[in-house]
């Protein structure tokens, strides 16, 4: 069964009637017949209080919470504007409307501008104008709340925000110290597994180690070995940089270790062990693509002045009698996932005689991106610069090799973790005295 | 031949910009390839090869405009174009390969690529202007 409405009067909607109610008007008149009027005209809609004495209407809109003042220019003992002037600093939202006749005018458009009334009205008023402007008053003051109450709010929130974007940069900071001092923990634990310099002296004349990493710890590292008369060297480059090539980089000297521990010197052979090892590593962890490692050993016997290489996608740089040699390694890396087991490497021999440098490196310096992003230092730079500085002492090429470096870079990041090795066999007549 | 959506991805500091063009099948790498994590990083375009080899009439042309890539990016590509060779047939896959003249190490890194795979790879030298 459906229920049909009771009735379907086109009256205001409850709500509304109900809303306008909450309104306090406050008529101020000193003709009685006026207040009645006005009275009758608006109890329907709004709470109305009348007054025929100003002096008494004062004391009801201090007591009593007043939406809008209404009042006749004309009065004794005061006029509308009057009343207005002495009640508007005090309550600043009551809205002020003057009903006037057409003779009063001219005042109470002085008055408006002094007094902020609303509105004027003239005699005799519309019933229904005057009920329009009410309501348009009471919304406009109602929009000024609201405003006032979003700016409010909004201050709040972003006040809110601004402690809270606080907060979040305070943990970041955090986070980013203890990442930070994790990794400076890391490495100092890396520190630990390059050899030191001094492991060669006696077999070098001087040598150079600018070590460069992008992300305090490396995926470069380096191991220096003096067996009696003859040094080994390795020199490699882990793929990834920061972390990931730090950890593979514990991996490949561990590898090394182990070969060299068991008395393996020849650059080829260290090669293959090293290969081996890794690869089985790196396989075993099932689906990991794009680790390894690239890099060189090199042998050098002082005694027979004679100098064996094998690289993995690296090579080795000489001069002799100043002009640079470059002496590549096999196009293959360490833990390439399709090589064979026991896959062989090329190992060059090479007669020392003449030669005063040599230079085992990694690619970051070469490979570094200019400013633009749009050209890397490439080889042919690199040869040229060590062309330049070979025979400078090794501080000294250290120096060039860095300012060099930063001006080839200018804004852009570092690309990867830089190495260079340098060794010089003897003494020379213009350097090292 | 289905049409494949085309796709843009906008290059960082670290990772090269891809453009496919879907109605050429023109797959276009250019910039600087050294991700974080590589392998993620072009996890997107082993499913793009994927789908174009499953494609009733597969077709790629690649577009290799890198500057400079790091070893592990070298890794993970040459497993594109290892799986590109897989894939497709003789003729349906091809590679052109951008190096400037000077760049000694990029024509080399091609070269290899060019050995060890059975793709058609095309080393295309652009004079420095």
């Amino acid at each position: 069964m459906t229920e049909t409405p009771v009735h379907t009067a086109p009256s205001l909607p409850e709500e509304i009637t109900a809303r306008q109610k909450s309104h306090t008007i406050i008529y101020v008149d000193d003709e009685e017949h006026n207040l009645r009027v006005f009275r009758s005209s608006f109890r329907r809609h709004f709470n109305v209080i009348t007054h025929s004495n100003p002096i008494e209407a004062l004391e009801t809109i201090r007591t009593q919470k007043i939406d809008i003042l209404v009042t006749d220019q004309r009065m004794p003992h005061m006029t509308g504007t009057q009343l207005i002037e002495t009640i508007r600093l005090e309550f600043p939202n009551l809205i002020s409307i003057i009903i006037t006749g057409y003779s009063d005018i001219e005042a109470v458009t002085d008055a408006i501008n002094k007094c902020g009334i609303h509105r004027y009205i003239t005699k005799p008023y519309d019933q229904q104008e005057l009920k329009t402007t009410f309501d348009e008053a009471i919304k406009l003051e109602q929009l000024k709340k609201d405003k006032e109450e979003l700016l409010t709010q909004v201050k709040g929130s972003n006040i809110e925000l601004e402690s809270q974007v606080e907060e979040r940069t305070r943990d970041l900071q955090e986070i980013n110290h203890k990442l930070i001092e994790s990794l400076e923990y890391a490495e100092s634990i890396q520190k630990t597994i390059l050899s030191n310099p001094d492991e060669l002296e006696g077999i070098f004349h001087t040598s150079m180690i600018y070590y460069k990493p992008l992300d305090i710890v490396s995926g470069d590292f380096y191991i220096l070995r003096r067996l009696d008369k003859r040094a080994v060297i390795g020199a490699f480059d882990c793929t990834g940089h920061g972390v990931p090539g730090a950890m593979l980089s514990m991996l490949g000297n561990a590898a090394i270790d182990n070969a060299l521990a068991s008395n393996i010197v020849r650059p080829s052979e260290l090669m293959v062990t090293v290969n081996n090892k890794i690869n089985k590593q790196l396989k075993a962890s099932a689906n990991r693509v794009g680790d390894g490692m690239d890099g060189s050993f090199m042998l050098y016997n002082k005694e027979s002045n004679k100098i064996s290489f094998s690289g993995a996608k690296s090579d080795v740089i000489l001069f002799r009698y100043g002009q640079l040699e470059r002496v590549r390694g096999n196009r293959l890396s360490i833990g390439e996932r399709y090589m064979d087991v026991d896959q062989s490497f090329d190992q060059h021999n090479i007669d020392a005689t003449g030669i005063s440098e040599i230079y085992m490196y990694s690619d970051g310096y070469r490979d570094q991106i200019n400013e633009a992003y749009d050209q890397r230092f490439k080889t042919s730079r690199f040869h040229a610069l060590l062309s330049r500085i070979h025979k400078e002492d090794f501080l000294k090429q250290s120096e060039i090799l860095d300012t060099e470096f930063k001006k080839w870079k200018g804004t852009a990041d570092q690309t990867d973790d830089i190495m260079i090795l340098g060794f010089r066999l003897h003494p020379t007549s213009n350097t090292d005295q | 031949m289905n049409q494949l959506e085309s796709f843009h991805i906008a290059t960082t500091r670290t990772t090269p910009e891809i453009n496919f063009d879907g109605e050429r099948r023109l797959l276009e790498f250019r910039g600087v390839s050294s991700p974080e994590n590589t392998m993620e990083f072009y996890r997107p375009i082993f499913e793009l090869v994927e789908q174009i080899a499953s494609d009733s009439d597969p077709k790629l042309h690649l577009d290799m405009k890198l500057v400079h890539f790091n070893s592990s990016s070298a890794k993970v590509l040459f497993d594109l174009l290892q799986k590109v060779e897989a894939e497709l047939q003789d003729g349906e896959a091809k590679v052109d390969w951008y190096c400037d003249e000077d760049d000694d190490d990029m024509i080399e890194a091609a070269e290899d690529f060019s050995d060890l795979l059975d793709l058609e790879i095309n080393i295309l030298i652009k004079e420095e202007i």
